[in-house]
């Protein structure tokens, strides 16, 4: 059995999750013109900590809160820790959970995995597709790191490619795996790509499926948004849309996602590459935003990279610092 | 010399005689091929009465082994001169052709296919309120010898055709005559079973239409009705979904009903008319869009009904032989997602019913909601199903918790080998696990603790 990543790592020290989390509340704001925000519903996986679900509560005003937990032997701590009264924590798999669920309210959810791809990844997201009504928004994250290799290591690379071929096979199903899929597309960031065009693949096809009986406007598309990369200790990859009616076409266009810089409707990943600053460094870069000039940090001796980098996410940027309660 | 460059890239798609005759009426089975020949009356009695009340109208299907004959013969309105002429016996349906909405008749094979199916020699007699006709056709005649001599003609002749005729209603019909049995059908129909069987699926088949007043003879024994139904209450609801956004109207009922091995499983019916089921393997064992358990005897009270309407019949998503689904057609694909969705919520419910038995026996609960539910709960037929038992999942009680931990008690739970459990239970001479686990601690406790 695996050890569940909240006994590992602490959420809240994760400063690439922190942004991309933030980043995504930024984007959810937009969904009002679908529906007031307090009228959504978010799925999520919440842990101990909760984190997304005490943003999305305070910031969005969400309500119907819904957490997915699997170890049900830690209920107490996991009931302990639930911030809110209106948390409901639902104790299974997602595969299990999730078809257990009403469909009917337009719903925020965030399948945020610890692990990699694998077919039950898949059948969430299958299930949702089928489920999902228009204005809803689906976020997968997963994890990209490339299946370990054997010891001793293949001795061409063609068997290394091959073997992290038929790992991924394995993995994600037969069936799943795109035909001109090569070993290289699982190495690095091609892994991102390939997990996003896995699972685009599912969506699409479980929207084909489902639209098989309806008219035109009332048929289902899917709208990626999100194709976020980053890694606080594995390599993280986040990829999500928006779930619409073809008659619900204008209120899409109203959100005007694409007018937030990370958007990303096509495979092209966006990096949350995060610059480590001091946090007087940040205080004397935010002066000069959202205009500034690089010279400015140049000239207390930061890299370009990282004030560029910091230019694109100082709106998300959270400073840690450490407090010593008593 | 321009007139021959182009003969030459002509290229021969002609159809042959010999695939009708001899290789598509391998795509479908005896029964198939009489269930054809049945539909077409059915679309008889829906073009005389639209789909109300039946009663009066009737079938009688003849298998006659002595006579090697086969005879299926009506008073559903029969087939007027003018459609006999120029739609009923073409070979596909033509274009203008009239159909009748939300008949059963679609392909334009049906009828052809089993005649051919069952014997070489048939006989159409049918009249109408203003017309009758009589044809008689010798299959290995048409095949090699038309009036022309051509292989290319295809054409039937009618023997009498007479129009503008005024024919008592009562006499208004088809009977159709095959003689000269193939051979395996004439062995089929002298086995009792064969027979018994045809019956059987003829009236699951047609199980709307016998409700209807719609009455079916087989050898003279009248088929009867059997009904959909559910167990319904207010405590155990019905997972419904339906979809009227398209030309294709659909409903999907999945619920539980008597175990019962033989009827368990799921039904389609396209217009009235039962296309699959009960199907045993359509949805159990899948992994996706959802995973579902592979069949097993605990399901054996599930009962799934997909009911699927369309005006125009070529809106139904099923195969010329009408015993399957079309599996690649999208309005297809959307009524299987859903019949998987429907059928896990009722899974689940089966699933904690046999829980429940096993914890109840075990004494780890003293309570049994999903039983009590179920005897509490009626069996009724689909349309008598009351909107508000209706839902989007299954739903049923909530299962009883075993119960762990009580004040002053601890409970223990242990598996061993059945042969061990065999020997100690005759040991003990008790029944069940429970008392055998308690025997078997109290032996060890007065010997070994309270001394």
């Amino acid at each position: 059995m695996t050890t569940p990543s909240y006994h590992k790592i602490n959420y809240r020290i994760r400063p690439a999750k922190s942004i991309e989390r933030k980043m995504l509340c930024d984007a959810l704001l937009r969904l009002a013109f679908f529906e007031p925000l307090e009228n959504y519903r978010y799925v999520g996986f919440g842990s101990t900590t909760f984190v997304d679900f005490i943003l999305f509560h305070k910031i969005l005003g969400i309500k119907d809160m819904i957490s997915i937990e699997k170890r049900e032997e830690d209920k107490a701590r996991f009931e302990f820790n639930n911030p809110f009264d209106c948390i409901c924590i639902k104790y299974g798999s997602s595969n299990e959970v999730l078809p257990s669920l009403a469909w009917n309210p337009k719903t925020i959810i965030w399948l945020d995995y610890d692990g990699r791809l694998t077919d039950a990844v898949l059948r969430d997201i299958a299930y949702v597709s089928m489920n999902l009504v228009s204005g809803s928004m689906l976020v997968v994250t997963v994890n990209i790191m490339s299946d370990p290799l054997p010891n001793p290591r293949p001795p061409t690379e063609k068997d290394v490619q091959n073997y992290r071929l038929e790992r991924f096979r394995e993995r994600v199903g037969g069936d799943k795996v795109p035909p001109k899929l090569k070993g290289k597309n699982l190495e690095g960031p091609e892994m991102a790509k390939t997990c996003g065009e896995v699972i685009l693949n599912e969506i699409k096809q479980k929207l084909r499926n489902r639209n098989g009986l309806s008219s035109d406007e009332r048929k289902v598309e899917y709208k990626p948004l999100f194709n976020f990369l980053y890694q606080d200790n594995a390599k993280i990859v986040t990829v999500g849309g928006i779930f619409y009616e073809a008659r619900d076409k204008a209120r899409l266009k109203q959100c005007e996602f694409e007018n937030l810089e990370f958007i990303r409707s096509d495979e092209i990943l966006y990096e949350i590459d995060v610059p480590i600053l001091t946090h007087r460094e940040c205080l004397y870069l935010d002066k000069t935003l959202p205009c500034g000039d690089s010279n400015d940090g140049t000239q207390i001796g930061l890299a370009e990279k990282d004030i560029n980098n910091y230019s694109r996410l100082y709106r998300y940027f959270t400073t840690f610092a450490e407090i010593e309660l008593s | 010399m321009a007139t021959d460059v182009h003969q030459d890239k002509v290229i021969s798609a002609h159809p042959t005689k010999e695939l009708f005759i001899s290789m598509l009426i391998k795509d479908i089975t005896l029964r198939d091929a009489i269930g054809d020949l049945l539909d077409n009356s059915v679309d008889g009695a829906l073009r005389l009465r639209g789909d109300k009340n039946y009663k009066g109208l009737w079938v009688k299907i003849e298998l006659n082994t002595e006579q090697a004959h086969f005879i299926i013969a009506d008073n559903c309105g029969g087939i007027p001169v003018e459609v006999a002429r120029d739609y009923a016996f073409c070979f596909g349906r033509p274009d203008g052709s009239k159909g009748t909405p939300n008949s059963v008749g679609l392909f334009g094979i049906g009828m052809k296919r089993a005649l051919f199916k069952l014997g070489k020699k048939f006989r159409v007699e049918s009249a109408t309120p203003t017309s009758s006709f009589t044809m008689e056709v010798d299959v290995e005649q048409w095949k090699n010898h038309d009036k022309e001599g051509r292989e290319s003609d295809w054409t039937f002749q009618f023997e009498e055709a007479n129009e503008n005729k005024s024919n008592p209603e009562d006499e208004c019909g088809t009977t159709i005559t095959v003689t000269e049995l193939h051979e395996d059908v004439q062995e089929s129909f002298g086995m009792d079973n064969d027979v018994s069987e045809l019956i059987e699926e003829l009236q699951k088949e047609h199980l709307y239409n016998i409700d209807k007043g719609l009455e079916i003879q087989v050898q003279g024994k009248r088929l009867k009705a059997k009904q959909l139904e559910l167990l319904t209450s207010d405590f155990i609801k019905t997972a419904y979904w339906e979809s009227t956004d398209s030309p294709l109207q659909v409903k999907i009922y999945a619920g539980v009903s008597k175990a019962d091995a033989n009827n368990t499983g799921w039904y389609i019916f396209c217009n009235n008319r039962l296309v699959v089921g009960p199907e045993k393997m359509l949805g159990w064992g899948i992994k996706e869009p959802i995973r579902i358990p592979v069949y097993h005897s605990q399901y054996h009270r599930f009962r799934g009904y997909a009911l699927l309407e369309a005006e125009n019949p070529k809106h139904l998503p099923w195969n010329t032989a009408k015993n399957g689904m079309d599996q690649d057609s999208v309005a297809y694909k959307a009524i299987f997602q859903q019949i998987a969705v429907l059928m896990r919520s009722v899974m689940d419910f089966l699933n904690y019913l046999h829980d429940e038995k096993g914890d109840f026996t075990n004494e780890s609960i003293s309570e049994t909601p999903l039983q009590d539910a179920l005897e509490g709960a009626k069996l009724l037929p689909l349309h008598q199903i009351a909107t508000d038992n209706l839902a989007e999942k299954f739903i049923a009680p909530e299962p009883a918790k075993p119960q762990q931990i009580m004040p002053g008690i601890e409970w223990i739970r242990y598996s061993v080998p059945v042969g061990h459990y065999d020997a100690a239970r005759k040991y003990f001479n008790v029944e069940r696990p429970g008392e055998l686990g308690l025997k078997t601690f109290e032996y060890f406790y007065t010997r070994e603790i309270e001394d």
